[in-house]
């Protein structure tokens, strides 16, 4: 099991609760659509399952660990070796080239380098996969960041979370900035690699149009109501 | 990993970043260059004179003393009897004994009428003189008549008033100034230049005690304004007289060298002792370094002024990293994204303030050496401090490392702001 939450309660301190999740399991290579309007917690979610902040009350497992129970350095090192993170925007260093801000993961993970170099050689192998994948291979690795386009960096975020292999991908309204065309290209090349690897995808987004693409789906309505889960 | 990030991370921030580093750079330059010029003012002060044991002159206050006979500074001090001379050159333990007159300028620059053996025995700052052209005056006899009437120029009077080996020059009596009487019928020869030595002697005339008394025969006697027929007695005078006659009957200071210096205090007690006149012995260095305590309260002040100085730059430094640092929230969130801890956030803002501190510390230590370098030469001219490159003093390394650490102590409070930053973003940080 790749996310197992129970009984899940998460609240700003002080607060009443903004996010209450009775159960939620996702299997290796599955994928989930958290959707619903603005301040309804999916943020806070993704918070919780990258364990940046920790559950107010339940259990949140990551990997088969509990995230309460491991300290903020493990949570960094399980966040480094088994995720991958793509934000709506603003994803890449502007000081690292395209290549760069690629190998960031690698560099920082001895495991996710070893697994990069187990299936793929070396790692800037990978990524010159990766680019050939997402459309990317026309630019030279060496392009700095803003040089690229909006939906081009958004690309370069994927090909980053995707780098070393990791267990999971979260990814934050990926496709908020980007036009409709460019949003089904770019759903469709972030499933299609999850498939690929058998990585599981956890995908926050207010556009209801995207979740029918998703093995699960996760709808938030805010503070006061109950979560409900959908199965599909 | 860190290191790269941070140094690609500054190189990305360069424009800003250089002026932190410009800033620590300046203030590292101010308080290295007060702490050299302080110790080497002291030095080419206390070492104005050296070589010479003991200046001896009529008994009064020895600083003022000094002053006069060392700096012509002050009023001038009583002379003494010039037989004294030869009694010090005859007393047990005494080396050699050197006369030295004062009183008449060559335009600004203060004559002094010594013998020509001062060449050898009088040292500035450890260095022996040197002659730059020509040579030192000779001893006046009565075969080298001519003698007399040779002179030396100090390095800035010769640069000054542009003047070479050969020309004539006259002097005029007394202090100076415009409407002082001039020795028109006693014109000196230039026979040598001196190489600059950041000593007073740089801005002196010198000639030889029989030239000085030359130029003074008649004086006094005759009634001054006569024009050219008092000019005309000097004239007849002189060419009368034996070079021998031309000796003293007075002198401003005798500089004396030991043969053995721990004798020094005996030899001062014997001089002190001595019953036709009061005399006293003073030790010029001594004296001298005295003098310059007096002005401690001013170089403490200069001193504490730079460190203030250089206080209030590390504190912009770190206004200035806590400005920047907004702009960095995005480059945390992403760094920490990618798993890395909000402590290494911390060790990266650390690691690049005190870099940026070292850089700019580097800066100031190198601009500041190499400024000295080109200016060298014009403050030992004009201000007599010579200064050396890279005899930085001990407490200027030790308030560069205190000024380093101060600028990785204060970087913690930007890193303290990063470590909270990166802790409460998490991964959404603002995009600034």
């Amino acid at each position: 099991m790749v996310i197992s939450l129970s009984q899940l309660v998460y609240a700003w301190p002080g607060q009443s609760p903004l996010l209450r999740i009775d159960a939620l399991n996702l299997e290796a290579g599955q994928s989930l659509f958290v959707g619903g309007p603005s301040g309804s917690g999916k943020s806070s979610l993704l918070s919780l399952l990258s364990g940046v902040v920790l559950p107010t009350a339940g259990d949140c497992q990551v990997l088969g660990q509990s995230m309460a129970a491991l300290s903020p350095v493990a949570r960094d090192r399980l966040r480094a070796d088994a995720m991958g993170i793509v934000f709506q925007q603003f994803n890449l260093l502007p000081y690292l080239s395209m290549m760069d801000n690629v190998l960031l993961p690698v560099k920082v993970s001895h495991r996710r380098h070893a697994q990069s170099c187990d299936r793929h050689g070396h790692p800037v192998a990978q990524a010159r996969g990766l680019f050939e994948r997402l459309g990317l291979d026309a630019l030279p690795p060496s392009t700095p960041v803003h040089q690229l386009s909006v939906g081009q960096q958004q690309r370069v975020a994927v090909a980053r979370a995707f780098m070393g292999s990791p267990a999971l991908v979260i990814a934050d309204e990926p496709t908020s900035a980007l036009d409709d065309d460019n949003r089904d290209a770019f759903l469709e090349l972030l499933l299609g690699l999850a498939n690929a690897g058998s990585t599981s995808v956890v995908m926050v987004s207010h556009d209801r149009r995207l979740a029918d693409r998703f093995d699960q789906q996760l709808w938030l309505v805010g503070p006061r109501p109950l979560a409900e889960k959908i199965p599909s | 990993m860190i290191w790269q990030l941070a140094l690609k991370s500054a190189w990305s921030r360069r424009s800003g970043l250089s002026f932190v580093v410009l800033s620590v750079a300046v203030s590292a330059m101010l308080v290295l260059s007060v702490f050299q010029l302080r110790q080497d003012a002291r030095q080419s002060f206390s070492q104005a004179v050296s070589g010479v044991d003991l200046m001896v002159g009529p008994r009064g206050s020895a600083s003022e003393f000094l002053l006069y006979t060392v700096f012509q500074l002050g009023r001038p001090s009583r002379n003494m009897q010039a037989s004294h001379l030869e009694t010090l050159e005859n007393m047990p333990g005494v080396a050699w004994a050197v006369p030295l007159q004062l009183g008449d300028r060559y335009r600004e620059a203060p004559v002094w009428g010594t013998s020509s053996a001062f060449f050898g025995v009088f040292r500035v700052q450890q260095q022996p003189l040197v002659f730059a052209k020509g040579r030192a005056f000779a001893k006046p006899s009565a075969d080298n008549r001519s003698a007399v009437f040779e002179l030396v120029l100090g390095a800035s009077v010769a640069s000054r008033y542009r003047h070479h080996v050969g020309d004539q020059i006259v002097l005029t009596h007394g202090d100076g100034g415009e409407l002082a009487a001039r020795h028109e019928q006693t014109p000196f020869t230039v026979v040598g230049v001196l190489a600059p030595t950041g000593g007073s002697i740089d801005r002196a005339v010198l000639v030889s005690v029989q030239g000085f008394e030359a130029m003074h025969v008649g004086w006094g006697v005759m009634p001054m304004g006569l024009g050219s027929g008092m000019a005309n007695v000097q004239k007849d005078l002189l060419a009368d007289m034996p070079v021998d006659a031309l000796t003293p009957s007075s002198l401003t200071a005798i500089l004396v060298g030991l043969q053995d210096r721990s004798r020094v205090f005996q030899v001062r007690r014997q001089i002190e002792n001595t019953t036709t006149e009061p005399l006293m012995a003073v030790l010029p260095g001594v004296t001298l370094d005295e003098l310059w305590q007096v002005l401690s309260v001013a170089e403490n002040t200069l001193l504490l002024v730079g460190l203030v100085v250089s206080l209030a730059s590390l504190m912009s430094v770190a206004a200035l990293m806590l400005a920047g640092l907004s702009a960095r929230r995005r480059e945390f969130a992403i760094l920490r994204a990618v798993g890395l801890s909000p402590a290494a956030m911390m060790r990266l803002v650390m690691l690049e303030t005190a870099v940026v501190a070292l850089v700019g510390l580097l800066v100031g230590l190198l601009a500041q050496q190499s400024g000295l370098m080109l200016a060298s030469d014009w403050l030992r001219q004009t201000m007599g401090v010579s200064v050396r490159v890279w005899s930085i003093p001990t407490e200027a390394w030790m308030a560069l490392g205190a000024m380093l650490l101060t600028a990785v102590a204060i970087a913690g409070i930007p890193a303290w702001r990063a470590y909270r930053w990166s802790l409460s973003d998490g991964l959404s940080a603002p995009q600034a």
